[in-house]
């Protein structure tokens, strides 16, 4: 098991910084809905897909230079 | 990119987290780091103060860190360049992981350093207003909603408890669970109702059991149902970690599951769970998940927080996914 410190433990900026991917499926999928006037085209489901499609396409870049493991 | 924008404004308004209001006239009075505008600055956006760099809390874009206070509430927003942040670069942007990952920690940090202060609503990435204005509007829209969201979160945080079915440890009980299986279809052949599924029974029943070819498919139809077994026990078991979970919490969520390989693992994540918990019950907390993580040694659990309320604050359940 292990433990990050997500907030509020440790004071400044020399907490332990949270995994992305963590922080992803935070700040896009939940917080106040309010459709700020510049995003409405934007829509909540595009924002995250957007972003998804960014992150695995990262991530595939990094797993190409590695073997592939079979997910279950 | 270097055409001009006509008829758009240069700037916008990022907005982090809306909180209870901090007072009037008092910069940054119990908020390091945040300045508050005077009662004339609203308007011009220019109101802040220079305590934003000194403490290192600056906004997405770089820019210090304001207060836009309405109807009770006090919006913290930062202002941004909408070269970068306009409707068409951030459409772009947000396809740029680093572009993402930078924008994305700094609105943390401030919802971060704001939360330690009391009751934080964040709001969701790329919230973007067109001026001060705009998000004093907003909030005194919807001031009632803030309100109930800020009372469901004041004095509470929020822990993230993964669970994986680790490489290693699924794939032994996988096998261990075909093996039975395979053996116990082997035992049965000859009994077409022996058999432990009807498929089985259909591929090859009575004489033809011996075949080496009918024995193989048998024996591989029973190896994918053990498969499927062990997938079922796993996802009970996630099942049980949350409800125990869910039982500890105030209020308790559950995201998508991560897919395999974003966090830099391949393992199967079965629970990907978020729960609400009281300040001063976050120890007590994170004991339970160490216990459900002995309870449970086929999954891997994984805490992390606390958390600004980033999961709980939402302001309209229906728009909730």
């Amino acid at each position: 098991m292990t433990v990050v410190n997500g907030a509020g433990q440790v004071e400044g900026p020399a907490s332990a910084p949270v995994a992305l991917v963590d922080l992803l499926d935070r700040v896009l999928a939940t917080g106040v809905v309010v459709t700020g006037d510049l995003t409405l085209s934007i829509a909540e489901v595009d924002l995250v897909h957007v972003s998804l499609r960014a992150l695995l396409s990262s991530v595939r870049a990094r797993e190409s230079r590695r073997p592939e493991v079979e997910p279950w | 990119m270097t055409g001009p924008e006509p008829a758009m404004e240069r700037t916008g308004v990022w907005v982090h987290a809306v909180i209870r209001d901090i007072g009037a006239g008092m910069p940054g009075a119990g908020m390091p780091g945040i300045g508050i505008p005077g009662p004339d600055a609203a308007d011009t956006g220019a109101a802040g103060v220079d305590a934003a760099e000194t403490d290192g809390v600056t906004g997405v874009g770089g820019g210090r860190v304001r207060a836009v206070r309405a109807a009770g509430l006090t919006a913290i927003v930062s202002t941004v360049d909408l070269g970068e942040f306009g409707e068409q670069p951030l459409a772009r942007n947000l396809e740029n992981v680093q572009w993402l990952e930078t924008v994305a920690r700094a609105h943390h940090r401030v919802v971060e350093t704001v939360g330690r202060r009391g009751a934080v609503i964040p709001t969701r990435l790329a919230t973007i207003y067109r001026d001060d204005r705009c998000v004093a509007a907003m909030l005194t829209e919807r001031r009632a909603d803030f309100a109930a969201a800020l009372d469901r979160v004041t004095g509470r945080t929020e822990w993230g408890v993964k669970a994986y079915a680790s490489a290693a440890k699924a794939s032994a009980s996988r096998s261990y669970a075909s093996r039975s299986y395979a053996s116990r279809s082997y035992a049965s052949a000859g009994s077409a109702a022996g058999a432990a599924r009807s498929e089985t029974a259909a591929a090859g029943a009575g004489a033809h059991d011996a075949r080496p070819g009918t024995r193989y498919l048998r024996q591989r139809r029973a190896q994918l149902s053990g498969r499927d077994e062990a997938r079922q026990a796993t996802v009970a078991n996630a099942e049980a970690i949350h409800r125990a979970l869910a039982q500890k919490a105030d209020a308790d969520r559950r995201h998508p599951a991560q897919a395999p390989g974003l966090s830099g693992r391949t393992d199967w994540m079965v629970l990907n769970g978020t729960y609400l918990v009281s300040e001063d019950l976050g120890t007590r907390f994170a004991d339970a998940v160490a216990a459900l993580a002995r309870r449970y040694p086929d999954l891997e659990l994984e805490l992390t927080g606390p958390w600004p309320p980033y999961s709980f604050a939402v302001v309209d359940e229906a728009t909730d996914r």
